[in-house]
């Protein structure tokens, strides 16, 4: 087997042109995008500094208020009426919301206006506010009912974008996510362990109590970060084609015919093509970070744990691609054309970049397409390179690996099954 | 050693092969002639394992290789019509490739490749990436890594298909030394009728998928053994004198060649006359005449109607 994968490394990297488009290609495209784009998608903190509108509709003493007379009425002893309470004093929903908006690192990101709803909008259109978050009428009331005594249907945050929003509102609809779920979370926390309440907070890391992220381990991500991932998972999809191309070269030089009359198992070969594509894209990925590192300056090297992240990443979305390369082989094979790695090189990598946000962040993609974009290998690959470079711990990227494991799957067995393993005796 | 028994091939409605039957005893050398689209590639696919029969079977040592490929891709070493190798390598990085997936390693494997460089004369430029060399050279290295595993039997085909003479004289001296000194049983095919006479002790002639002759060159050559051909040569064409010579019933076959005429005519029958008086009344004007014993070129004429590389 290594015979065929150091044949495969020599050939490749002896080939000048494909060579460029491979390695040079992406680091150009990551160094024009990343800087050009700066202004857009800022990922300094300095940079971002955008503005976020406010709107609280209800009132929440009110709220409490209101809640506390249910209580009363509840058929439960009065120590618990009391017990109740005194919890509600010290944790209110919305109070989690202010507490994050009035911390430091916060503020270096968004600048918070409070604001009436029809100014809140009027500021969305004039492009004065990236986005809103709105507070509806009755969110501490039915939020304390759901959470407290599990009640109705609970209440909704709700933030609002506009056209024109940029990376900064995507951030903020993920902060405000994580605060949410926090809220969930913390809600459940507090009902397991028996505690009155537990208030999630932005600053305080609350992962002694289980798995609550706190809003303050994602860090923001520069442009250039972004698209060192983004060209690095587009560009890795050319390696199939390249492979499988090769083997369509192979294939009409007879070259495929002497390997198969040293006695090799045709599958051997395929398996070759699989393994040297995987091993190619692991490579090249290597090589994209390490220049991107040590030349653009785009990510600091001082995070052993970050990097061993980077790298599973990296070899499981390889593994994904060399499945790839397997099934492109197979069809041109079968084929016994090369014109399926010029359909793919040609149209579908773009296609597949597109979806999987390597042109532009999936966030600021039409729903539908964002979602399409999360079932494409190298859309799965970019999501988890930024969870886990925005600090999100290995629970929020697992589950996207073991979804390019699976896709690796289905593809190879794909592969397997096209092959023309029957074309010789 | 190696037969076909009734071996045929069928490409759609395309009959590639039809009922080939040829063997080969060790140590000689046997040529399959033909033109181009004759099915001599076709046979030799099935031959040796990359081509599956749609009937028939090939036999070694009375075993189906249908059934055993591997046994006879342990003793076969194919040199394909095409440059099968890579091109961004150099010659020794493809022979260290080949010869690794035919199982050799280390020091024999270092020793092989050595032998084979000698042997096509390549040992100084081992190291030079293949798509430096000319074309001479890569069907040199293309017949060393079929050499690489010691097979007992190597199968050429069109070995020196677009090459300049001097190669050509190289690679047809090396394939004697193969036969001659390490006692190799070859099969050649080739479409050049020198190349086949030069190098093989049996012929079969092959046209549109069929055997049409099979047996040494003196035996095939026997078929046109009462006959005799003339070649005349004219400073220009003269229709008229082609038209008149093929209504000579004592004319067995005219054909046009590129400076005049060639004529099969009965052995002795004195058609020199006829050939001078029908010229003087054309008023042409021969620059050679020539008459010579059949070729097999003759006879794959007189077999089938048509040049070799028609």
């Amino acid at each position: 087997m290594w015979s065929f994968l150091k044949k495969d490394i020599l050939v490749l990297f002896r080939d000048k042109t494909e060579l460029a488009v491979l390695l040079l290609m992406p680091l150009v495209l990551t160094s024009i995008l990343g800087f050009a784009l700066g202004g857009v998608m800022s990922g300094s903190t300095e940079g971002i500094s955008s503005s976020v509108a406010f709107v609280q509709k209800g009132q929440t003493e009110q709220d409490v208020k209101r809640f506390k007379e249910e209580v009363k009425q509840l058929p439960i002893p009065d120590e618990a009426k009391a017990q109740i309470s005194e919890a509600v004093d010290s944790f209110q929903p919305v109070n989690v919301i202010t507490d994050v908006f009035n911390s430091d690192e916060f503020n270096e990101m968004f600048q918070i206006k409070s604001m009436n709803e029809t100014d809140a909008l009027s500021a969305l259109s004039n492009e004065e506010v990236s986005a809103i978050l709105i507070v509806p009428e009755d969110f501490t009331y039915e939020a304390l009912r759901k959470m407290v005594l599990e009640q109705g249907e609970g209440s909704e945050l709700i933030v609002q974008t506009g056209d024109h929003s940029s990376f900064s509102a995507s951030i903020f609809e993920d902060v405000i996510e994580i605060i949410i779920n926090q809220l969930n979370l913390g809600s459940a926390i507090a009902k397991e362990t028996g505690e009155e309440g537990v208030v999630p907070s932005f600053e305080n890391d609350s992962s002694e109590l289980g798995d609550v992220q706190s809003v303050t381990d994602k860090k923001p991500m520069s442009p250039l970060q972004y698209y060192t991932f983004a060209m690095g998972v587009m560009f890795a999809l050319y390696v199939g084609s390249t492979m499988a191309h090769k083997g369509y070269v192979e294939n009409f030089q007879n070259v495929f015919n002497r390997i198969i009359l040293s006695g090799k198992h045709p599958m051997m070969y395929l398996s070759g093509k699989g393994i040297s594509t995987m091993l190619l894209v692991f490579i090249q990925l290597v090589i994209l970070f390490t220049i991107s590192v040590l030349v653009l300056r785009s990510f600091m090297m001082d995070d052993i744990i970050e990097w061993a992240g980077i790298a599973l990443i990296t070899f499981v979305y390889a593994i994904s691609i060399g499945s790839v390369g397997a099934l492109l082989t197979s069809i041109t094979m079968r084929a016994n054309s090369s014109s399926i790695t010029g359909v793919f090189s040609g149209g579908i990598v773009s296609i597949l970049a597109f979806l999987g946000g390597s042109f532009v962040p999936k966030t600021q993609l039409p729903e539908f397409i964002s979602v399409l974009g999360g079932w494409t290998p190298n859309g799965l690959a970019l999501t988890s390179y930024l969870q886990w470079s925005q600090g999100l711990g290995f629970d929020f990227i697992l589950p996207s690996l073991i979804k390019l494991l699976i896709f690796t799957i289905i593809i190879l067995s794909i592969s397997l099954m096209i092959f023309p393993r029957k074309r010789v005796v | 050693m190696l037969e076909t028994v009734n071996l045929k091939k069928v490409f759609k409605q395309n009959v590639a092969a039809d009922d080939v039957n040829l063997y080969l005893d060790q140590g000689e050398s046997v040529g399959l002639l033909g033109p181009n689209g004759a099915g001599k590639s076709t046979t030799i696919s099935m031959i040796s394992t990359l081509l599956r029969p749609t009937s028939g079977d090939v036999k070694w040592h009375g075993k189906s290789v249908i059934k055993n490929p591997n046994e006879i891709r342990d003793v076969l070493g194919v040199v394909p019509q095409e440059i099968a190798l890579y091109k961004e390598l150099s010659a020794l990085e493809n022979l260290k490739f080949f010869g690794k997936i035919y199982g050799l390693k280390g020091k024999q494997l270092d020793k092989k490749i050595q032998e084979v460089l000698e042997i096509v004369g390549l040992t100084e430029r081992q190291k030079d990436l293949v798509k430096t060399y000319s074309g001479g050279m890569k069907r040199r290295i293309n017949i060393a890594v079929a050499l690489l595993h010691e097979p007992v039997i190597i199968i050429m085909d069109e070995p020196t298909v677009g090459i300049d003479p001097q190669s050509r004289n190289y690679i047809l001296e090396m394939v004697r030394q193969l036969k001659e000194e390490k006692g190799m049983t070859v099969l050649y095919t080739s479409h050049y009728m020198e190349e086949v006479e030069r190098l093989c002790d049996r012929i079969y002639i092959m046209d549109h998928g069929k055997v049409i002759a099979t047996g040494t060159k003196e035996e095939l050559t026997s078929i046109l053994s009462s006959e005799e051909t003339i070649i005349v040569d004219f400073d220009r064409p003269y229709p008229n004198l082609v038209n008149k010579l093929e209504k000579n019933e004592s004319i067995l076959q005219v054909t046009e060649t590129d400076n005049g005429i060639k004529l099969i005519v009965p052995k002795g029958s004195r058609q020199l006359g006829t050939i001078f008086n029908l010229a003087e009344k054309e008023e042409a004007q021969i620059t050679s005449i020539n008459v010579q014993v059949p070729t097999l070129e003759d006879v794959f004429l007189h077999l089938t109607g048509r040049k070799l590389r028609d």
